[in-house]
């Protein structure tokens, strides 16, 4: 049985890069210590300057302190009290290897767990990614995160580059996807599909390139591969939190946590969801802790309007729901929106009356 | 490896606006008619005129628009479906059918066999008008590889033109898309149609794999518009297929005119 999978948080280290402080931090750090999260990068630049120090720190053992390839970089780590570091580090010509080499002995020194992000490991070849692995070898990293800084990876290359580098490369993976494309969730879905077990994302879809949104990630993993995940049931509740924190909302239809996903609007869908919820969500609100909402509007059926009227105790026979139908829609069209319940009841009496 | 070309079939005007609160008027739909066919899109389904008067009247003010574009009707395997599309002056059909056990059984309480036979009658009805058919298989993502190809086989020996792969309730990842349809394309003998959801925000990788295996046809919607949590983005197939080595014919430069229009009439109230 695998392990389960560790879920790195890059949600906080985005915060702290907005600069939040104060109530505000802390309500993110509440609403983050809610999900299914095993670590939280952030900058050690950005967690000098946020206000919590290092008794504070000492209490979110999930902290892992994210720095350059620079041993001033580590030792500024070690002060500030992380016991755990991620080395952030871009292969190219202007690459600086002996800073690198040196920050890691330093690391070592310190008996800092150290773990090493290569930035932009999908702009490289695999077997470069591999060379470079080789040449670090003598050195104690604990685990080797892939990063796609600039979204190159689509899912299938993902999962034949990252099962490549899994064979080869002697430590533990990590992947770091970026969401320029919209393909972060099903690149990091081909990475635990070949093995990978730790995963970043960010909760919320808070920056056009962000990570991929954890939600997503947490959610198709476990209803997608099967894999063992708990602690979904607040995500809603969460992400809205989140949202909140930097000032934004969850767009409505965002996957998994947006208003809408669990409304149901159109006449097929009601009346499948009535029958069998399954014909039409693809896992219970419940879940994620949303609520499930059948909204009369435009796209309504007759089924629709049986099942909002029968909460008020009418039955609607079948020849008086097809003429109120044809008023349902005729004012969704005319008001450009759904119809509220005190408005379908409206309808239904001027109809009732007309009738008597 | 030589680039693929994937041609876009819009149901904004269709699923997009099936989003629960969203509804567009004729001058809206006709606005964003226009622009997609601006974009370069060939295919622009426009809405369901079985839903009644006002749907009807908005497909007749897109027919006599004289758009390049093709402008299909949404239907289901129903005769007065079929008749109110063809009265409305359409002359391509898309016409859907549910095809996994789990919808035919609980949607319907029907057998398989039902549905065929509702399917073969209507498109026989649409054809006798001379109209073109495509058709849609809803929830085969959840049903069988033979049940998908025995609808296509059905629907190609009555001369429909595509037919329509739905994941209609976002359940697919991209490999199991990419294997299902490296089985499926070689053996349909229609042109596939790939319809993603995004419940998982999977629709963009989804429909990008199902381009890769081969399918010629994808559905999309502007800024994803759609069910619940959506379709595959226009937008984001647009720029994620550079990734995969496939080729969108659309003039890219009027996407952000396309997506505006979309906006202005798509806003919500729930």
């Amino acid at each position: 049985m695998a392990t389960a999978i560790q879920w790195i948080d890059q949600t906080l280290g985005l915060g702290l890069q907005q600069g939040l402080k104060g109530l505000k931090l802390e309500l993110l750090l509440d609403n983050l210590l809610k999900l299914p999260i095993g670590v939280m990068d952030v900058w050690i630049e950005d967690w000098k300057h946020c206000g919590l120090k290092w008794p504070e720190l000492t209490s979110y053992p999930q902290l892992r302190g994210k720095v350059t390839a620079d041993p001033a970089q580590v030792f500024a780590a070690q002060q500030l009290g992380f016991k755990k570091i991620l080395l952030s580090y871009r292969h190219d010509e202007m690459a600086d290897m002996e800073g690198l080499k040196e920050a890691l002995r330093a690391a070592e020194g310190l008996s800092l767990e150290a773990d090493l992000l290569l930035e932009n490991a999908s702009a490289i070849s695999t077997r470069e990614v591999v060379a470079l692995a080789k040449e670090l070898h003598c050195f104690s990293i604990r685990g080797f995160a892939y990063g796609d800084e600039e979204s190159r990876l689509e899912p299938l290359a993902a999962l034949e580059q990252l099962a490549f580098l899994q064979t080869k490369l002697p430590m533990e993976m990590e992947f770091h996807g970026h969401n320029a494309y919209g393909l972060a969730t099903a690149n990091a879905l081909s990475a635990i599909r070949v093995g990978i077990r730790h995963i970043a994302a960010t909760a919320g879809n808070l920056t056009r390139n962000g990570y991929a949104p954890l939600e997503e990630v947490v959610m198709g993993s476990k209803i997608l591969l099967g894999e063992e995940t708990t602690g979904t049931e607040k995500f809603v509740d969460a992400c809205e939190g989140i949202a909140a924190c930097f000032d934004a909302a969850l767009p409505v239809n965002k996957a998994i946590v947006g208003k809408h996903v669990f409304a149901h609007e159109s006449g097929l869908h009601v009346d499948g969801v009535i029958k069998n919820p399954s014909l039409y969500e693809a896992f219970s609100p419940k879940d994620v802790g949303a609520v499930r909402r059948l909204v009369i509007g435009k796209h309504s059926g007759t089924a629709s309007l049986k099942n909002c009227l029968a909460g008020f105790g009418i039955s609607l026979a079948s020849e008086a729901g097809k003429n109120l139908l044809q008023k349902v829609r005729r004012l969704a069209v005319l008001q450009k929106r759904a119809l509220t319940e005190e408005q379908l009841l409206q309808l239904y009496c001027e109809s009732n009356r007309q009738v008597v | 490896m030589s680039r693929r070309r994937l041609e876009i079939v819009d149901t904004t005007l269709r699923d997009g606006e099936q989003a629960a609160g969203i509804v567009f008027n004729a001058t809206e739909k006709l606005a964003i008619a226009k622009a997609l066919d601006q974009a370069g899109i060939a295919w622009i389904e426009a809405g369901t005129p079985a839903m009644g008067e006002e749907e009807q009247d908005a497909m007749r003010l897109l027919l006599a628009a004289s758009l390049r574009a093709t402008i299909i009707a949404w239907n289901r395997a129903v005769k007065q479906d079929i008749l109110d599309s063809i009265s409305c002056g359409c002359s391509f059909l898309h016409i859907s059918v549910p095809i996994s056990e789990l919808h035919i059984r609980h949607k319907f309480g029907k057998e398989r066999n039902w549905v065929l036979e509702q399917l073969q009658r209507s498109i026989m009805l649409a054809r006798s008008f001379g109209c073109d058919v495509s058709v849609g298989a809803e929830d085969a993502s959840r049903a069988e590889a033979q049940d998908f190809l025995q609808v296509a086989e059905l629907a190609a020996k009555l001369g429909a033109k595509r037919i329509r792969y739905a994941d209609t309730i976002g359940r697919l990842d991209p490999l199991t898309t990419y294997l299902r349809l490296c089985e499926i394309v070689p053996n349909c003998p229609l042109p596939i149609e790939f319809h993603a959801h995004n419940d998982f925000g999977l629709a963009t990788a989804n429909t990008l794999a199902a381009a890769q295996a081969g399918v010629a046809f994808a559905s999309t919607t502007v800024s994803g518009l759609g069910e619940r949590a959506g379709n595959a983005a226009l937008e984001e197939l647009v720029m994620a297929s550079s990734l995969a080595d496939c080729e969108l014919s659309l003039k890219t430069a009027t996407l952000k005119a396309l997506i505006g229009t979309v906006g202005d009439a798509a806003k919500r109230c729930l």
